[in-house]
């Protein structure tokens, strides 16, 4: 069976503004660099496993309201 | 800026002071000259010497700088892993390239003039040098690029 491809989402900047913390605090709850989180916000980089868990918990929401896996459609040579 | 971006511009710049050393004593004008044996030794460790005491100091630097609270997180060493990689296939591609000129010289004794001319020895070093601080030149470059960009 064929693995069709996909992306990470994550709804960080929202839940960051919400919970009233700079990019820059975030970065230090979780012990990343501010670019890092940045880059996660737009969606250019996806965080490790830890990095993800640190930063649901830093945020106080479950992992799944911070990260979604969104599958692509498969193309018709799929 | 992040820590391993202000490593990368710095280790670049001693990179091209350094080349710029090696240039200055190797190449005249568009040709590179004989020299002496022992004038290609001298520059040589010169040169290693140079690039020790650079990238040591570099390294203390950045030692300094986490102590004081600068971080490096998993995003900068996976940006340094995809240059060291990129780099790595630079070198890679170069060492080909005068594997080939070194093939090509031994089949056809006279070098043509658009090929480099391993057979003599100031050349030969300078080029491998080249390639090292290339290597080493674009491993920094793709780390200040990507760290912008990825």
């Amino acid at each position: 069976m064929a693995v069709t491809k996909g992306r990470v989402l994550n709804q960080i900047r929202q839940l960051r503004i919400q919970a009233g913390l700079t990019q820059q605090e975030l970065a230090n709850l979780v012990g990343a660099t501010r670019q890092t989180i940045l880059a996660i916000e737009a969606e250019k980089y996806a965080p490790s496993l830890e990095l993800a868990f640190r930063m649901a918990r830093a945020l106080s929401v479950p992992f799944e309201t911070l990260f979604q896996f969104e599958e692509e459609e498969p193309g018709p040579r799929d | 800026m992040t820590l391993t971006e202000k490593k990368a511009g710095i280790s670049l710049l001693i990179t091209l002071a350094i080349f710029a050393y090696l240039t200055s004593n190797m190449i005249d004008g568009w040709s590179i000259p004989d020299q002496e044996a022992r004038h290609i030794w001298r520059t040589w460790l010169f040169v290693l010497a140079l690039g020790t005491i650079g990238e040591t100091a570099l390294h203390m630097w950045a030692n300094s700088q986490r102590e004081r609270g600068a971080l490096e997180d998993e995003r900068d060493k996976q940006i340094v892993a995809r240059a060291d990689h990129l780099g790595l296939y630079v070198g890679f591609i170069a060492i080909n390239v005068l594997i080939w000129q070194v093939l090509l010289q031994s089949t056809y004794p006279t070098p043509a003039q658009w090929t480099l001319n391993v057979q003599h020895l100031p050349t030969l070093f300078f080029v491998l040098m080249a390639i090292l601080f290339l290597c080493h030149g674009v491993k920094q470059v793709m780390v200040l690029v990507l760290s912008r960009t990825s």
